[in-house]
């Protein structure tokens, strides 16, 4: 653990009931950073972040914000949610309505014991930051779902946490609001020098969003690094499965050559790929190859196959080739048109990972 | 008679208040905890209902005989009060409980994160959410503290008489005449109280 670790996460493991939930998690935030939890559904997100608030109950390992223990199952530390000094976002906003969107960001100061002046000032400034100066006599219920989202983040952002958790912030939006929103949202945090923890299930938005993404998967960590790691350097199928657009294809070792080998698939063809698993020859492997890494080519070559091209379809900003492979069905994304027929398609060797 | 009508009024309005706010603490203490404690809580508060209401009076009627320091409130009308508050214990957790549930625990759990302990949550949140749940519960006490009898039978004593008790007994010696003068100011009182509540804003319907 550096001094710049603002947010540490050791072992944590959690149960309901005989149920294991987390069984062990280990993370690290660092000061100013955006991290994203990033896991398919019931693969324990929320009940991380819950755990770091105060809101469940863990078991087992520790947790501490700025050198301090908050959670520490061997020490017998256990700080209530109420002095964990943390924000958090809820996937609902939970905004209180029987309050204004004033009292809703004022709340926070009020329990500090804040100066009525001074309350009224920084929850202005606030709501100004936000762009929501003009509604804060308005009642949570008078709000869209955006403004809704906006004031939800100031009430976590008034009494400046040193950490703040965020819990599918934007899943509430729709797709297009969305977009907007995260480029927002990603610059807020960054200009306001906030260490955030942001729960989504959506690959794109925690590539967009964050420094650094941790993947969760049935309570364990299975892969965590850079977005472009996480991207373009899956160490298991599932990371590669789960971040991206992908051709995946059965088949059988057939031959290896050090870090590279080779595979024939259950379709006829065979290609070589990047090796990522320590399958013998003769052995079961899938390959996989992000759908933009496979192209049309004009001849026979090097991992190149001749295949049916079955439809072509318009994207908008690109087209999507659709092949049969035997049992298969292999896409390809491309600038043109291309009419149905038989058609050579690349998988490139530096593209193809085989698990 | 007169003291009949005021013992009931204050039983039904100042009595169902102290009433709810006693089930609203029992329920606010055992609320989203799931020890034990609570759990033998809800269990406990069910039992006064479990024995008719002439005998749980009886079982008040002893306890403020036999302990040194209630006697005095013996001939009071905080006797009376207390037998129909504990009579009626399952059936105001019910509604208070039920009030409870309405309100969503992330609302509660935003208040804990933002820095309010537990008390302060039920304080700022929790209670003001469920105004209009304790108005309800406050009007169904009401209507049944004015009406109650049977309960406080072993209870009332000189001055500590309430409508109810006074209807039966007149009744028995054939004051018909008073007696449907009784039942029409009974009547006039809780029709007073549901206007009362539906002027605060309690909701009989959508
Ligand atoms: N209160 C609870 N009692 C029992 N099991 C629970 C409870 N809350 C969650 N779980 C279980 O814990 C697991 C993890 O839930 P969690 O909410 O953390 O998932 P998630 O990763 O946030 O999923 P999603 O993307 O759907 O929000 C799930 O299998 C869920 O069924
Ligand atoms: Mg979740």
């Amino acid at each position: 653990m550096t001094d710049k670790t603002i947010l540490s996460v050791d072992n944590l493991a959690l149960s309901y009931g005989s149920n294991p939930i987390l069984k062990g998690v280990s993370m690290q935030l660092r000061r100013g950073e955006v991290v994203s939890l990033l896991g398919p559904s019931g693969s324990g997100k929320t009940t991380l972040l819950r755990a770091v608030a105060g809101l469940e109950q863990p078991h087992h390992g520790s947790v501490s914000i700025a050198g301090r223990a908050i959670y520490d199952a061997a020490a017998g530390i256990d700080i209530p949610a109420e002095k964990r000094d943390l924000g958090l976002v809820f996937q609902s906003y939970a905004l209180w309505p029987h309050k204004t969107v004033f009292d809703n960001v004022a709340y926070p100061l009020k329990l500090r014991k804040v100066g009525q002046n001074e309350i009224t000032q920084r929850v202005h400034a606030a709501l100004k930051n936000l762009g929501l100066d003009h509604l804060a006599e308005r009642y949570p219920h008078q709000l869209s779902g955006g403004q809704q989202q906006r004031v939800s983040i100031a009430r976590a952002l008034v009494y400046n946490p040193p950490v703040i958790l965020l819990d599918e912030p934007l899943s509430n939006l729709d797709a297009k609001m969305r977009e907007e929103a995260r480029a927002w949202l990603r610059n807020l945090i960054v200009e306001m020098q906030l260490s955030a923890l942001v729960v989504t299930h959506d690959q794109s938005e925690a590539m967009a969003m964050s420094d650094r993404i941790l993947l969760l998967n049935g309570g364990v960590i299975e892969q965590q690094g850079t977005p472009t790691e996480m991207y373009g350097q899956p160490q298991t199928y599932f990371v590669a499965d789960f971040m991206g657009s992908n051709n995946i294809m059965n088949g059988r070792i057939g031959d290896i050559k050090g870090g590279e080998a080779r595979i024939d698939l259950d379709n006829g063809i065979s290609v070589w790929g990047l090796r990522r698993t320590n399958a013998a020859i003769g052995h079961e492997a899938k390959a996989v190859i992000r759908v933009e890494q496979a192209r049309l080519a004009d001849a026979g070559g090097h991992n190149r196959a001749e295949l049916d091209l079955a439809t072509s379809m318009f994207l908008g900003d690109r087209y999507e080739y659709v092949f049969h492979a035997g049992p298969d069905l292999l896409r390809a994304w491309g600038k043109g048109h291309e009419a149905p027929g038989r058609r050579w398609l690349e998988l490139p060797a530096d593209a193809v990972w085989i698990f | 008679m007169i003291r009949s009508i005021i013992n009931s009024i204050l039983i039904g309005t100042l009595g169902g208040a102290l009433a709810v706010g006693c089930y609203l603490a029992v329920g606010l203490a055992t609320h989203r905890q799931n020890d034990g404690l609570s759990r033998l809580v809800d269990y406990i508060v069910l039992t006064p209902r479990a024995v008719p209401g002439l005998m749980a009076g009886l079982a008040v009627f002893w306890v403020f005989l036999f302990v040194p320091f209630l006697a005095p409130a013996r001939s009071t009308l905080f006797s009376v009060w207390f037998a129909y508050a504990v009579v009626w214990l399952a059936y105001g957790m019910r509604l208070i409980q039920s009030a409870l549930m309405q309100v969503g625990p992330e609302l509660e759990e935003a208040g804990r994160l933002v820095g309010a302990s537990r008390a302060r949550v039920s304080r700022d949140i929790t209670v003001p959410l469920i105004r209009n749940g304790l108005l309800g519960a406050w009007l169904l006490v009401f209507m049944i503290f004015e009406r109650e009898y049977s309960t406080g039978v072993y209870l009332l004593s000189p001055g500590t008489e309430v409508i109810g008790a006074q209807i039966v007994s007149l009744w028995a010696s054939g004051a018909v005449d008073v007696v449907a003068a009784l039942s029409l100011i009974n009547m006039a009182l809780v029709g007073i109280g549901l206007a009362v509540a539906l002027r605060f804003g309690v909701k009989l319907h959508d």
